[in-house]
């Protein structure tokens, strides 16, 4: 049979796989906090089995038949610039860890900052509603919230001379980031099976917390771009292969005029 | 006379293998570290004379380096010189030049397909869960402490090597440590495809696919032709 199909076929769905997740990171380079996603490559092998006594420079050609697959989608979790706003309900993280939400069905959700507000109930939530882990309760009449570096979360109520103390934030690692589901909004949820570990934000190189500063997204548009070109050149070329491929069909099938 | 009818089917068998394995190149031209594969057909004919056209096509693995490209992120490795990377799973040791690694959950650095990447003298690498540094000879450093060397192999009989899902194994087991390594931390090995050396492969393929067409229609032709010259002479 003519293997050259489906080997560009092959080569062709995951070149437009890898274009689809390149106009993603296009689509989110001002996204706060968006992370980059990378599609990993493997070779298809099929067929291994050589027999020892074939030539040693030599194999038949049978070996190895196989095209591309996609062998998964890696999320890059570098930082992101810090962007300054000055307005005190926006967090970002410097550092690797993350902060802990509650997500809408109490799963656990991973954050990595943004825009806070407090809801009716006087709890520090994130922009579109998810409850902070931390649970912490903005007294009435709050005039000014400082969140420090290290997380302790102050409040300033009307009338009192000074701050008080009304919660603490910690930044939480995953044992493994590649294992985190990326959700909407920009919310990472962790699987039950994964392990969370909390720090103490500083503690060894794991974040502390900016007030006033939002995250960008870490996609850069040049390696973007490039990596889209290389994918439609690569695409093309696939198509190429698939013509040829019938194009043979067609000298076979012009062999009886 | 049926030496023109195999000498034309050889051909285009020949002509769809050669395209197969320029498609399996371009497919894989997007595959880190991919080693394409070079046609040829093997030259000795079969002992006793007998000349059969139908040679099949044999595969020989290219294993000049790809070119490296920056990444700036601390798990993708390359090498600077010879040799492979030697990753451990289930289904053994591979070897492979495919340094996109990326850390489990327990500190192991493992590759696209869960292979955990091995350290001198056996044992895999563990970088733990902190900023970790790969020095050029391979020394792994936690926080300047140094914590084992990346195993760097590679063998004198690279025909030994036989091809495997995400790298090659070793037949012989002849792989030996090399000692002057070049690990290159943040980079990436591309593959070593050129897809325009493939175009030329596959537009050859089917040039010659063409000829051998028009060889089979000549003879059939001749043939038609015998046929009936014969035919009107018997009556």
């Amino acid at each position: 049979m003519n293997g050259a199909f489906y080997i560009g076929a092959t080569g062709l769905e995951v070149q437009q796989r890898n274009l689809d997740l390149i106009a993603q990171n296009v689509a989110n380079v001002n996204t706060g906090a968006y992370k980059r996603a990378e599609m990993r490559f493997a070779a298809l092998v099929s067929a291994p089995v050589v027999s020892p006594e074939v030539a040693p420079l030599a194999r038949s050609a049978e070996e190895g038949a196989g095209g591309v697959t996609v062998s998964g989608i890696g999320r890059i979790f570098a930082q992101g610039d810090l962007r300054q706003t000055d307005k005190p309900f926006d967090l970002a993280i410097s550092g690797e860890g993350f902060l802990e939400v509650l997500g809408p069905g109490g799963q656990t959700y991973l954050w990595r900052g943004g825009t806070l507000k407090v809801d009716e109930e006087g709890l520090l939530q994130t922009a579109d509603g998810l409850t902070l882990k931390a649970l912490i309760d903005i007294p009435a009449n709050t005039t000014e919230l400082r969140i420090e570096r290290d997380g302790r979360v102050r409040a300033l109520v009307a009338g009192d001379a000074d701050f008080a103390e009304v919660g603490q934030l910690d930044v939480v690692m995953p044992d493994d980031v590649a294992l985190l589901e990326a959700t909407e909004g920009g919310y990472f949820r962790a699987p039950d099976s994964l392990g969370l570990r909390s720090y103490q934000p500083g503690d060894e190189g794991k974040g502390v917390f900016v007030q006033g500063s939002l995250e960008a997204s870490n996609v850069e548009l040049t390696t973007e771009l490039v990596g889209l070109m290389l994918a439609q050149r690569a695409y093309g070329a696939n198509a190429q292969i698939v013509q040829a491929g019938d194009q043979l069909m067609a000298i076979a099938n012009g062999l009886r005029r | 006379m049926s030496d023109l009818v195999q000498a034309a089917s050889a051909i285009l068998a020949q002509a769809q293998q050669r395209t197969e394995i320029a498609g399996r190149n371009v497919a894989n031209a997007t595959v880190p570290a991919y080693k394409r594969q070079v046609a040829f057909t093997a030259l000795a004919s079969a002992p006793g004379g007998d000349r059969s056209d139908a040679r099949p096509i044999t595969t020989a693995v290219d294993f000049r380096p790809g070119k490296l490209v920056e990444t700036g992120n601390p798990y993708d490795l390359a090498l600077g010189g010879a040799g492979f990377f030697a990753v451990a799973d289930e289904g053994g040791v591979r070897f492979t030049r495919a340094g996109r690694f990326t850390r489990r959950g327990d500190g192991r650095l493992v590759d696209v397909l869960g292979g955990v990447l091995q350290a001198t003298g056996g044992g895999d690498v563990v970088v733990g869960e902190g900023p970790f540094e790969v020095r050029p000879d391979g020394g792994v450093f936690l926080g300047g402490k140094p914590a084992g060397r990346v195993a760097v192999y590679d063998t004198a009989r690279p025909q030994a090597l036989v091809l495997v899902d995400g790298g090659f194994a070793d037949r012989e087991g002849g792989q030996q440590i090399v000692e002057e390594a070049r690990v290159v931390q943040g980079f990436y090995e591309a593959s070593n495809v050129s897809t325009a050396d493939e175009m030329v492969q596959m537009m050859q393929a089917l040039r010659s696919a063409e000829a051998g067409q028009r060889v089979m229609i000549a003879y059939d032709d001749l043939m038609g032709r015998v046929l009936s010259i014969l035919g009107e002479s018997v009556r």
